[in-house]
């Protein structure tokens, strides 16, 4: 695959955790600066895995990962500075993952002290920063446990986005938050992407957010991607039965809005033991015999979409 | 200032402060304080009771009582310091180490602190006195090797409930070295209930230091230490009972001063009541 300096790319990578659970298992996926990716899947598909394995946190088993150009299998020390200093990442939970002891202040200039720039000449920016963030001057000697949960979250992108990577990785970046909030923070995140030309993954299980900011969207299920293209071709005609099925269990706003549900019976099987075949026979409504030995390869399709499935939907919704 | 504050509030904590101080203060002021050398020989006034010359009265070498007391607190405060912090910087290394090594070594560790602890203090001090002898040194390095396993298992306890939070992974993501997020990320959250443990160990040592000196196995004569001023008091109780007061008031002054203090310091940091808007 030709190497281009401005994407990180996933090649077929697998992360396997102590015991034997496969949560990735052989993904494939790309994003590109300036692009927001939405990653979808229920709780245990292994997105927040993946999302990890980006920014480095967790060492797939086999494949690859490759940051603007540069593999990231066997990675020195200056390496990993480098890596991070061009990918962040920020998680699920914003309270807790911000160092309890540490002020707002500490912990806007921490990202600096570690990628050794000038805290003084940078610190003009991440004013402005704050200031783009909502956050005023006056939370900045708070501790975290003294601000809402909202603006935890602003402190989390501030402090990923004060060392200017190319891309950041937001893993359920509205977990938790009112919908109001959800919405501003949408908005902050399309802005701030606009602004500093960011590439951005959202992992997220609430399809309005998906939907909302996304370009191209990931469906994930048991390890595995099962669709993936663009947002609005993919929301408005799924080729995949699993895709079908979470956007028509998912909640809209509209009284007068009537549609079909696809109940999926049964809870998603254990990543230790995936099914044989298709990952999604056991829960499919249109399974066939040759599901069940066969598994489906993600193939390419009509304008820019993929789907790993024997029996794809019509395109024509 | 916040938390002196907090102590000051409860009355038991008053008296500890104010305890701890005059113990703190009498031991770094004994030269000033004193009215007479700690150890000046005065046989024509042996076992003699108080009076304006020797305030607290005399033991029976004829020695000052007030001012063998005073140097008295600069041994016991001092072990009692040393150990404890000694035993807190050992105990944190090894409670930490512990927490991030591999099992095997983690196990180790643990084996080693449960044989420690499984002795009595005081038997295991005694025992160790055998093989090293008495003095002062190696009554801080024996007497630091009983305690500090009481140091490392909370540093330990502390460090597995902060380990998997999700700050230290997102310290990771943005590049923070190993040493970076153990001295700025992980310490500051696990020291708070060792500190606390540590205000309430200097008592303990204290009396530990004053037993094993009672015993004649502690600090060697003739530097004054409460424990051989008890004992000598002790032999010449028929006399005059002066001694064994002296001794024994100034080591109650002292642990009990301290143990209100530590109590105070633990309710004053109680992380629960730390969260104010």
């Amino acid at each position: 695959m030709m190497a281009e300096t401005n994407t990180i790319e996933v090649e077929n990578i697998s992360v396997t955790f102590a015991g034997g659970v496969q949560a990735v298992a052989g993904i494939s996926l790309k994003l590109s600066v300036g692009e927001t990716l939405g990653l979808v899947g229920e709780s245990g598909s292994g997105k927040t895995t993946l999302a990890k394995a980006l920014v480095g946190l967790n060492r797939p088993e086999s494949g690859r990962v490759v940051v603007e150009g540069r593999d990231l299998t066997g990675l020195t020390r200056a390496d990993r500075l480098w890596l991070r200093r061009r990918v962040q990442m920020i998680f699920q939970d914003p309270l807790s993952s911000l160092s309890p002891r540490f002020t707002i202040r500490k912990l806007l200039a921490e990202p600096l002290a570690i990628h050794g720039l000038n805290a003084k000449e940078r610190w003009p920016a991440v004013l402005d920063l704050m200031a783009r963030l909502g956050l005023s001057e006056a939370q900045l000697d708070k501790f975290p446990h003294q601000v809402s949960g909202g603006q935890a979250r602003r402190v989390a992108i501030a402090r990923a986005l004060v060392i200017d990577p190319s891309f950041l990785i937001a893993d359920e970046p509205t977990a938790g938050l009112d919908v109001s909030v959800q919405g501003e923070l949408l908005n902050l995140l399309s802005d701030l992407q606009q602004r500093f030309s960011l590439g951005i993954l959202i992992v997220s299980h609430n399809l309005n957010v998906i939907g909302r900011v996304t370009d191209r969207v990931a469906i994930m299920y048991l390890g595995k991607v099962v669709e993936e293209g663009p947002t609005r071709a993919v929301f408005r005609a799924p080729r995949h039965p699993y895709t079908r099925a979470l956007l028509s269990a998912n909640p809209v706003i509209d009284p007068e809005h009537k549609r079909k549900k696809i109940v999926l019976s049964g809870e998603i099987p254990s990543p230790s033991k995936p099914p044989a075949g298709c990952r999604f026979h056991t829960r499919c409504p249109n399974v066939q015999p040759r599901c069940l030995v066969e598994e489906p390869q993600l193939t390419e399709a009509e304008n820019g979409r993929r789907y790993a499935c024997h029996f794809p939907l019509e395109s024509a919704a | 200032m916040d938390i002196l504050r907090r102590i000051w509030r409860s009355p038991s904590g008053r008296i500890g402060l104010i305890a701890t101080l005059l113990v703190v203060i009498g031991g770094l002021a004994a030269p000033l304080l004193a009215t007479h050398m700690p150890n000046q020989i005065d046989v024509a006034a042996r076992l003699s009771p108080p009076s304006a010359t020797h305030w607290l009265g005399t033991d029976q070498l004829g020695r000052d009582l007030f001012s063998r007391g005073l140097y008295g607190t600069r041994v016991a405060v001092g072990v009692a310091l040393a150990v404890t912090a000694i035993a807190l910087v050992i105990g944190i290394l090894l409670g930490v180490a512990a927490a991030y090594a591999p099992a095997p070594i983690e196990r180790i560790i643990l084996a080693v602190f449960d044989i420690i602890s499984a002795y009595p203090t005081l038997i295991l001090a005694l025992a160790l006195v055998a093989v090293l002898g008495p003095g002062l040194q190696n009554i801080i390095i024996l007497v630091t090797i009983v305690f500090v396993p009481r140091f490392g298992r909370i540093a330990r306890a502390q460090t597995l409930t902060i380990k998997e939070q999700p700050f230290l992974e997102a310290e990771r993501a943005l590049g923070a070295s190993g040493g970076r997020i153990m001295l700025f990320h992980v310490l500051p959250n696990i020291v708070g209930p060792i500190v606390v443990l540590a205000s309430m160990n200097i008592p303990v040592v204290i009396t530990l230091e004053a037993g094993l000196s009672f015993l004649g196995v502690g600090i060697r004569p003739p530097l004054a230490s409460w424990g051989s001023m008890l004992f000598d008091g002790f032999t010449y109780i028929g006399q005059s009972v002066w001694p064994v007061l002296v001794a024994g008031g100034m080591l109650t002054l002292a642990t009990l001063g301290f143990t209100l203090f530590g109590e105070a310091l633990r309710d004053a940091i109680d992380p629960k009541l730390r969260r104010e808007p």
